[in-house]
């Protein structure tokens, strides 16, 4: 049979247990190296309460297990419509699907009650997610640089001890970056995996280049749709050309205030789960029968749980119209019902098609757009910037490997499009796009593309050791890692 | 396949004894052994040891897990990568049976450019470069070495002098908001970032004057450039990105981005992300507030030469400076007194002076910039050590490898560009030119072929035109040998060319002329010229063979006319002489003597100017067999033709004149009908391109169209030309030459130049000069 040894050399993988963590604005993803799922994902944004007085909870720990790979997948009852099926549970989810308003418990992190007047901190689905008053929300990341260390340092807690349950010091540690990140934010990554955790070695990769790994490709443009935000990078051989960065603050969470706008715009209040006692089912387009919890909260806090409803009609609902949109194709397509938690429903038309087209024509379709969103241009024509301004000799590579990633571009349809509106640009490139049917791949294409670089053979010389660290300083990163 | 001893065997014959002895050596062992089997020969070759077609392979099936053998030990191992300088030791799974002390198994995958380096010396004395630095040089082959020759990377990352900043971090770029050149753009934009930067403000406070200079001179070129509104616009555009990292109560103040320093002042504290920055602040705020007047008086003033208006600006500056900021007004206002004050600094005459620009912005290179001066740098270190004469050839292989033409590269690359930036327009244009193209190449054949039997078909008309005077020739030399109605001639071997004659048979009495201007002629000189020399010389018998290999195809009227002339000049002598008159006559233009020799105009007739031969049948034969044979296809037109004109489809009386004469009017008839063929065919062509053309209404896709139609008309003007040359007759014959080669000129340029319709045009043309002109010669006989 085979020889164990043989496979290894073929693909020069050599496992030495390392961690990879992947930060993104919407969700952390952190699991082994060599793995083809990351452990645990959980959402990246933290919450807290200002008061000490405010945090009487019990401290119910784990069981705010969170096993989803969706964004939002409200439990409730009511969500007749969700399409909840995507959950993957994962190997380590021994909690299984925890309703999140269940979860009272308070993992409470007892660490870091540093320089804020922040108490305490709540870290993961289950501890976000559960209605408390005065707790705050927020991601530490915009626009793929870290806001605030406080809360990152909360999400890495979480992650390795709460998580994986691992030592640090054992693992060497590899985490993804945005391709703009800072020198200075990338020296203190490094001061903090060397100093608070003790890795054993360390080392950024840029998601761009990740994700282009998990594709397959040395060279790729890699366009990545977030929550936060969309951008195209440019990867030749491993390496992002930082001339050709293209990127726009127009991702899945501006969709959603659309989305939130265009409810409004309809009288309609987007009431979510957590103020729900009571519904009674009514007709489509009727007022909705409910009776509210009396749950103040803070609007942080609100609009989070928000953007979760919103987040899952987007799942349910939208779509992307293979071909430029069309008011009258749109017509005929068919209609696809959507109850919103306090039990208002209805059928759902055209509105479901402009919504995701704001991500190719922000001109036409962004509602109320403000001076900054103003400036936005579609995303072919983003990619094609970003490709234009790269040598002519490299485009046609360019053009021939478009790597799509990350949660925003799973809309139905948006590949397809996507491609359409790319071979409409005049250009006499093959443009080809590799858009991985697989929503785990879409979702995490930069997590995996760290956890085979990390398990590689070949890859082992280029960890930053603690030694390095201690020799150099935090600044040998970017040497390092370039 | 049935065989003989198939049908044998079915109808249940005896195999004859011969075929069998035939068949014997095929037979194969086999068929003796089916035979003696018994079996039919039908199964046999069924179930028979012949070769299977299909490859049978034995089924494999996976192997067992082996359970009885041992599974084999893994150890959790530590390792170290011989690839690292620190020691670092990672662990990992391994067989317990390999030896740990090991080599690492991907340390032999760690492999490093081999990078030509060079000494200082060497530098110094062979690699200097007006545009290349020492230390930019070194820092070239530091990218080259770090990004292991991947241009891309290290046109990427080229920025000299090398500084330690992220560019973009901070900004948004889409590509979009390209408000001015970007070159600009990109300046004003990494000079704010810098000036933003709150570790460069705490670290080097020196450095911020600088830096904030350099926004102020990027931004003044700019306002000069542009209108001071529009660089204030794309200054503006720019705060949204940086108020993000200031508080909301700062925007404001962030608003007015042509006072960095202020702005860098009050952004400071604010970033979270920078702790170290905090700590600074206060000093760093206050070296910056104190510089703050100083720069922002060189930005607006862009250093007035006079110190008066350096004061006055910084009234105004620090003015504009406080007056937003307290006011507190919209944006707008911002921009406008900003933008009035760059309006005005852009009034104020620029003397950058040099003392407050000491940096200059990151140099970028193109990638051919670079690649050129690493490829030159290495060409020459190829040079200057491997001077020894044995390495010869290794060294030209080194260089060849080494080669690079910048220039080309630019060139290409600009090509390039230009071939992707086509409008959807153009690239229509060019494919719909491209189809059109290709059809007209497929068509070519068969344009060819038609425009052939054109040419062939008035060529015919040509190669008679020669013949006939020939003929005619010949038939008044054997009148006057043989004298006429004998019907019967003796040929004479040593004539080869009919028009040539008069030399061999008139040898005695030879004129000089006529001593070695036959082209075929062995040149027999008197004089002693040589025979190049002799054709060189002009002669009335060449003159015409010149003319039909001259103008083979639009002159055919030329050629007639001298044929025409010859012709009845030769007929109309009918003494011995004849020939030797004929001779003269054809050439009665110029003087027939020694002086001819010098005749330069036409000193440069090429010698051996084949003449249609007559064909000469030995023995002898009758006149009426010497009649061109018409072809049997047009037999009857032609007979109807010489019903219709009242003539007999036989000469009554067949004389060498007669014959010629009628030889002569058959073939015109022939060559007019088919004439009128063509015509009618490229009529009812013309008309259906007409029809096409109309339908079309002008798409305007063959642009080559009235360049054909002018071609058309240039070679009618030339046949034209060409068919009153030949009514003026033979006195004008060069004119006539002249202009019909012009004509067939302008037919061919209109032809080449493009398509069908040219050759089309020329035919037609063509076609109505020549059936008039065989009318009229019609009539003339």
């Amino acid at each position: 049979m085979y020889n164990t040894e043989d496979i290894m050399g073929t693909y020069g993988g050599d496992e030495v247990a390392a961690l990879v963590l992947s930060v993104g604005h919407t969700w952390t993803q952190v699991g082994y190296a060599g793995e083809d799922t990351p452990k645990s994902i959980f959402p990246t944004s933290v919450g807290w309460v200002d008061s000490p007085a405010g945090a009487d909870q019990g401290d119910d720990a784990d069981n705010s297990e969170d096993t989803q790979m969706q964004d939002v997948s409200q439990p409730s009852g009511a969500g007749s419509n969700g399409t909840n099926s995507n959950n993957i549970n994962h190997k380590e989810a021994d909690g299984g699907d925890v309703p999140a308003s269940q979860s009272v418990g308070a993992a409470a992190v007892p660490t870091k009650k540093k320089k804020t007047l922040r108490g305490k901190y709540y870290v993961g689905d289950g501890e976000i997610s559960c209605w408390r008053p005065n707790m705050e929300i927020k991601s530490p990341m915009k626009d793929g640089l870290v806001e605030d260390w406080d809360a990152l340092e909360q999400i890495w807690d979480h992650a390795f001890l709460k998580r994986l349950r691992c030592d640090p010091t054992e693992h060497p540690l590899i985490i993804t970056e945005s391709a703009w990140n800072t020198r200075e934010i990338r020296e203190k990554f490094t001061e903090l995996a060397f100093e608070k955790y003790n890795f054993p070695a360390f080392f950024v990769a840029k998601d761009a280049v990740m994700t282009a790994f998990a594709s397959g490709r040395p060279h790729a443009l890699v366009v990545d749709s977030g929550g936060d935000m969309t951008s195209v990078v440019p990867v030749y051989d491993g390496y992002v050309l930082r001339k050709g960065i293209m990127r726009q603050s127009l991702g899945g969470d501006v969709l959603s205030e659309q989305v939130l706008q265009q409810f409004e715009s309809n009288n309609v209040d987007v009431v979510p789960q957590y103020l729900i006692a009571k519904k009674s089912p009514v007709e489509p387009g009727q007022k909705p029968i409910v009776t509210l919890k009396d749950r103040p909260a803070t609007p942080s806090f609100h609009k989070m749980m928000q953007m979760r409803v919103i987040h899952d009609y987007k799942e349910s609902v939208c779509q992307v119209s293979e071909t430029s949109y069309n008011e009258q194709n749109i017509g005929t397509r068919p209609q696809k019902p959507y109850e919103l938690p306090d039990g208002y429903n209805l059928n759902f038309g055209a509105e479901r098609f402009k919504i995701p087209e704001i991500m190719f024509n922000p001109k036409d379709f962004l509602k109320n757009p403000t001076p900054e969103q103003e400036n936005f241009v579609g995303l072919p024509k983003l990619i094609f910037n970003s490709a234009q301004s790269c040598d002519i000799d490299f485009r046609p590579t360019l053009f021939g490997s478009v790597v799509l990633t990350g949660g925003n571009t799973l809309f139905p349809g948006f590949a397809d499009r996507l491609h359409w509106e790319l071979n409409s640009i005049p250009h006499s490139y093959k443009v080809k796009l590799h858009a991985p049917g697989n929503t785990v791949e879409r979702k995490c294409g930069s997590w995996l593309g760290g956890s085979i670089m990390a398990s590689l053979g070949t890859f082992h010389q280029l960890w930053i050791s603690r030694k390095e660290y201690d020799e150099t300083g935090a600044s040998i990163v970017n040497k390092k890692c370039v | 396949m049935a065989t003989g001893n198939d049908v044998r065997e079915i109808f249940q014959l005896k195999p004859s004894e011969q075929i069998r002895r035939v068949h014997k050596p095929e037979k194969k062992p086999g068929m003796s052994m089916s035979s003696a089997h018994g079996i039919s020969r039908e199964l046999y070759g069924l179930i028979g040891n012949n070769v299977s077609t299909v490859a049978f392979n034995n089924p494999t099936y996976k192997p067992k897990l082996n359970v009885s053998k041992k599974a084999v030990n893994w150890t959790w191992r530590p390792f170290m990568n011989p690839s690292r300088d620190d020691d670092m030791i990672l662990h990992h799974w391994e067989k317990t049976r390999t030896d740990p002390n090991e080599e690492y198994r991907f340390y032999k995958f760690n492999k490093a450019i081999n990078l030509n380096e060079f000494t200082s010396d060497e530098y110094t004395s062979h690699l200097q470069d007006s545009d290349w630095s020492l230390e930019e040089t070194n820092y070239l082959w530091d990218l080259c070495r770090r990004f292991d020759l991947r241009w891309v990377v290290i046109q990427d990352r080229y920025e000299w002098p090398p500084r330690e900043q992220d560019r973009m971090a901070l900004t948004y770029y889409n590509g979009n908001n390209l408000t001015a050149p970007p070159p600009a753009v990109a300046n004003i934009k990494e000079i704010t970032e810098a000036a933003v930067d709150p570790l460069m403000l705490t670290i080097a406070p020196s450095l911020l004057s600088v830096e904030s200079t350099n926004t102020s001179t990027a931004a003044t070129p700019a306002s000069a450039t542009g209108t001071g509104t529009e660089t204030a616009t794309t200054m503006t555009s720019m705060t949204p990105s940086e108020s993000e990292e200031a508080t909301a109560s700062s925007a404001l103040e962030t608003a007015d981005v042509t006072m960095t320093t202020a702005t860098d002042a009050t952004e400071a504290p604010a970033a979270p992300s920078t702790p170290i920055a905090v700590a600074q602040t206060p000093a760093a705020t206050s070296t910056a507030t104190e510089e703050v007047p100083a720069v922002v008086a060189t930005t607006l003033a862009a250093t007035p030469t006079t110190a008066a208006t350096t004061a006055d600006s910084t009234a105004s500056a620090t003015a504009t400076a406080t007056a937003p900021s307290t006011s507190a007004s919209s944006v707008s206002v911002v921009k406008d007194s900003s933008s009035t004050e760059l309006t005005t600094a852009a009034t104020v005459d620029a003397d950058t002076s040099m003392e407050i620009v000491s940096y200059t912005p990151a140099k970028t290179r193109s990638m051919e910039e670079l690649k050129n001066r690493y490829y030159a740098i290495n060409r020459i270190l190829i040079k200057i050590r491997m001077s020894d004469a044995s390495q010869a050839v290794e060294k030209a292989q080194l260089l060849s490898s080494m080669a690079y033409d910048k220039n080309r590269e630019v060139e290409r690359k600009k090509n390039l560009e230009i071939l992707n930036t086509r409008t959807p327009e153009q690239i229509e244009e060019e494919e719909a030119l491209y189809l059109e193209a290709r059809r007209i190449d497929q068509n070519e054949r068969k344009i060819t072929r038609e425009r052939e039997n054109l040419l062939r078909l008035l060529s015919t008309r040509d190669m008679y035109g020669i013949g006939g005077p020939a003929s005619a020739g010949l038939a008044g030399q054997v009148a006057g040998s043989g004298g006429p109605g004998t019907g019967i001639i003796i040929p004479s071997n040593s004539i080869t060319i009919p028009s040539s004659n008069p030399s061999n048979t008139n040898a005695g009495s030879a004129s000089n002329n006529n001593s070695s201007n036959g082209p075929l002629s062995p040149p027999i000189s008197k004089h002693g010229i040589s025979g190049a020399l002799a054709a060189a010389s002009a002669n009335a018998q060449n003159a015409p063979a010149k003319k039909r290999k001259k103008a083979p195809k639009g002159s055919t009227q030329a050629e007639e006319a001298v044929a025409a002339t010859a012709a009845s000049a030769s007929a109309s002598s009918s003494s011995a002489s004849g020939a030797q008159t004929k001779g003269s006559s054809s050439s009665h233009r110029r003087p027939s003597n020694a002086s001819s020799v010098t005749d330069g105009s036409s000193s440069n007739l090429p010698q051996g100017v084949q003449v249609k031969k007559e064909k000469l049948t030995p023995g002898a034969y009758l006149r009426s067999q010497k009649m061109t044979p018409i072809v049997s296809t047009k037999q009857q037109r032609v007979q109807a033709t010489l019903t219709q004109l009242g003539l007999p489809l036989k000469p009554a009386m067949p004389t060498a004149t007669v014959m010629a004469k009628w030889d002569q009017l058959t073939n015109n008839v022939v060559t007019l009908l088919d004439l009128k063929k063509q015509v009618d065919k490229l009529e009812a062509d013309l008309k259906v391109v007409k029809m096409r053309r109309g339908s079309a209404s002008g798409v305007g896709l063959f642009p080559a169209g009235s360049t054909a139609a002018t071609g058309g008309s240039a070679a009618a003007g030339g046949s034209g030309g060409a068919g009153a040359g030949a009514g003026s007759g033979a006195g004008t014959s060069t004119g006539s030459l002249a202009l019909a080669a012009g004509g067939s000129g302008g037919s061919l340029t209109g032809s080449s130049s493009d398509s069908n319709f040219g050759v089309k045009r020329e035919g037609t043309v063509d076609e109505t000069g020549t059936p008039g002109q065989l009318k009229k010669k019609k009539r003339k006989e």
